[in-house]
């Protein structure tokens, strides 16, 4: 395949994903406000042009598949036929075929999936379904005349309806009607956004790391020449210019960032079929209430907080959400509610995923922990809730006495806690009995660089991430309380409990000195106090990964490199926080 | 080993001192060679990671080989170097003393002798017979696989 060519299958590839990705919602969206001529439309037309780029270059399968579902859809929309969960779920198949269609095209591998049974099912469905009405010419067998010569019915065809013009030409009209006219707004919209390979923004980022740890270093280096030279012109001038530097390196990093950024509805999108499949298999009536699907996230987040979100979700729809029956017995509704909100906070993105269920029960949490070794019994009876909840992430918990092919097996509430950890955030849970569970997750808008406070601990320094510092104290050793061998300090009538951020490391303990820093830091709604020796000033800082050692163990997310050329590591207060709430500590 | 041993080539070695022996790596493996600099601890981590570098602009491990091999402390001096190898990720090893740039024929190195006094054989390549002096050939590869080992197994102990 000649360059060109791949250019033009990878822009189809792209173009078939996002048709696909639209698919799904709509359906689901088709389902629940019954038979919308909009919606079916809107179907019908990705579908569509789906089948006419596939059959231009040449994807017979993909045509096949498209143009099946597309004549159920146009039944549909024409009135011939009514929409069956039955023709749903077979339109839904024929989407996930398409998908796995469309890998096998974007991976080069010539791969051919066995289409036939699938076939079968879309021409069996539409017949069953239009059995009442005209029979006729509807269970046709899926473009057999298109087959040999592909891109031939393009080109011999004016309007982008390529398949299937001798049984349906008195149809032809009808679909490129609508479409031409939506087609107009579309491909203006095309023409102010620009695609762009993402390697090459990854290495603009990249640089861009570069060039704001140089600046950093610039930034030092003047300092340290501008006290010694102050009065000389030339180091004012130099001053100056880093100083301009600074700014624009700023408002450049800043762009970049925003160049990565998508909206969360890119991963949202996938939710109502995922809760639509889960709840019929597990006979469940649920609704999916989304909000703040606008909010814009980095690119890192967009890929790894979709498993992890996926996992609540079925969890909330298999252990959280009770069946229509229980729930009637409840006196709730019989529809269960899962509810999905993103927000900015800050520099956080705030994703909460909440239901309606039966809540999570603590004392059986308790009781299913000790029944799988997590933890001892006298530990589980001391625990305190908040810390009791959080089990359900520990590895290898399951509350199921046999495993489902949902859930069950242990694995899936472990997922969550790492994959929302390597994010550099964190999860919440509140619940209540049978009012339901949710779940807070918080995460930094972007990955790579954030802002710091620079501390001094045990004889080195560290990066404590700003976003989660509250405060900053100077205390004396003498208004530390102690309370049952934990330190405490006592904030505006608050207690908080104070570690030694030495301790917490395996550093030698520091001697005590007159004054302690307290760095007051809150993950969700975990308060404490961190002991430091003294504070180095505020920083923003490029995350680096260290490669070949894990971090986890030693409590931090990653390494930085100061102005000084120094390597810094940054603290991960989640690690920290769930080592003093987990079940060692209580 | 065996395909060392059984090829007349010649194989270049960088050597390095570390206690009372001589040890050499495979030149293909060395990525460059550093003075010492600034070392930050990792909390927490194994006892033979020394710490982390900046290798300009990337941070690597460093791992201390006196400690690996349970030899003494010795304070770093002007000699000590810091090796950065490269077997698909880039470590350093802090070694006492860089010696010289070895070209030895790959016959006169034997298979590891069956006791090694302080060190576990499993990252003995072989030995190498030199006129004056042994020449221990180290499997970097699996050392620092060992090392990074370590690291994994505290993350799931704790």
């Amino acid at each position: 395949m000649d360059a060109e060519m791949q250019e033009i299958v990878s822009d189809f590839v792209t173009e078939a994903e996002e048709s696909l990705e639209r698919i799904d919602p709509l359906f689901v969206d088709l389902e629940t406000k019954g038979e919308d001529q909009e919606i079916l439309n809107d179907i019908f037309r990705c579908l569509h042009t789906l089948k006419g780029a596939a059959g231009f270059l040449g994807f017979q399968q993909v045509v096949d598949v498209a143009h099946a579902s597309e004549s159920i859809l146009k039944k549909l929309r024409d009135g011939e036929i009514g929409l069956t969960k039955h023709l749903a779920d077979v339109v839904l198949r024929s989407v996930d075929t398409l998908r796995v269609l469309i890998g096998h095209v974007k991976h080069g591998d010539d791969g051919s999936e066995d289409t036939g049974p699938l076939l079968a099912a879309l021409a069996d469905a539409l017949a069953q379904a239009s059995a009442k009405g005209d029979a006729a010419d509807a269970p046709l067998p899926p473009v057999p005349a298109a087959a040999p010569e592909p891109p031939k019915i393009v080109s011999s065809s004016p309007t982008p309806v390529p398949a299937g013009p001798a049984v349906k030409g008195e149809h032809l009209p009808a679909p490129s009607g609508p479409e031409g006219q939506r087609g107009v707004p579309d491909r203006r919209d095309a023409l102010q956004n620009l695609r762009v390979d993402i390697g090459r923004i990854d290495k603009v980022m990249d640089l861009t790391g570069e060039v704001v740890l140089a600046r950093n270093r610039l930034l030092t280096l003047v300092n340290a020449i501008g006290s010694r030279y102050g009065d000389d012109p030339a180091v004012e001038n130099l001053s100056e210019t880093v100083s301009f530097l600074d700014l624009v390196t700023s408002d450049m990093q800043l762009s970049v960032l925003k160049m990565r950024m998508q909206p969360l509805q890119k991963v949202f999108g996938k939710f109502p079929r995922v809760v639509r499949d889960i709840a019929s298999a597990m006979g469940k009536d649920i609704e999916l209430k989304i909000s703040g699907e606008e909010t814009e996230v980095d690119r890192s987040v967009i890929e790894h907080i979709g498993d992890p979100l996926i996992h609540i979700i079925r969890n909330a729809i298999d252990h959280g959400i009770e069946p229509p029956d229980v729930r009637k017995a409840k006196g709730k509704k019989e529809r269960g509610v899962i509810s999905i909100d993103a927000s900015q906070k800050g520099t956080q993105v705030l994703i909460q995923v909440s239901d309606d269920g039966r809540g999570i029960d603590i004392d059986r949490v308790k009781r299913k922990a000790v029944e799988n070794g997590l933890v001892t019994a006298e530990d589980a009876e001391r625990m305190t809730d908040e810390a009791a909840i959080h089990l359900i992430f520990q590895p290898g918990f399951t509350t199921m006495d046999v495993a489902t092919e949902l859930s069950g097996r242990g694995v899936g509430m472990d997922v969550v806690q790492t994959s929302i950890s390597r994010l550099n955030g964190y999860v919440e849970i509140k619940t209540r009995k049978d009012g339901g569970s949710t779940f807070r997750i918080s995460i930094p808008l972007t990955l790579a660089i954030i802002q710091s406070l620079m501390v001094r601990a045990g004889g080195g320094q560290y990066a404590i991430p700003l976003a989660l510092v509250e405060e900053i104290l100077r205390v004396a050793p003498k208004e530390l309380a102690v309370t049952a061998g934990q330190k405490v300090l006592v904030i505006r009538d608050r207690v908080h409990p104070f570690f030694e951020l030495a301790d917490l490391l395996g550093k030698r303990s520091p001697p005590d000195p007159v004054y302690r820093y307290a760095v007051v830091v809150a993950v969700g709604e975990n308060r404490f106090c961190l002991g430091v020796d003294n504070l180095v000033g505020e920083e923003e800082v490029v995350i680096k990964p260290i490669a070949g050692l894990t971090m986890e163990s030693s409590h931090m997310i990653g390494a930085t490199i100061t102005g000084e050329g120094k390597v810094v590591l940054i603290l991960d207060l989640a690690s920290i926080s769930r080592n003093l709430s987990g079940p060692n500590r209580t | 080993m065996k395909a060392l041993a059984a090829d007349k080539k010649v194989i270049q070695l960088v050597t390095f001192r570390l206690g009372e022996e001589e040890y050499g790596v495979d030149i293909l493996k060395v990525h460059e060679i550093n003075r010492m600099m600034d070392i930050t601890s990792v909390p927490n981590a194994p006892d033979c990671i020394e710490g982390v570098i900046n290798l300009r602009g990337k941070v690597i491990p460093v791992i201390n080989l006196r400690k690996k091999f349970g030899l003494p402390h010795r304070q770093a001096d002007a000699r000590s170097k810091i090796v950065v190898v490269d077997v698909g990720k880039a470590a350093g090893i802090i070694v006492d003393s860089v010696s010289e740039v070895l070209r030895i024929a790959s016959d006169v190195i034997e298979p590891p002798p069956p006791m090694t006094a302080s060190i576990g054989s499993e990252y003995i390549l072989g030995v190498g017979k030199l006129k004056d002096r042994l020449l221990i050939l180290l499997d970097i590869g699996r050392l620092l696989g060992a090392a990074e080992g370590d690291m994994m197994v505290k993350a799931i102990a704790s």
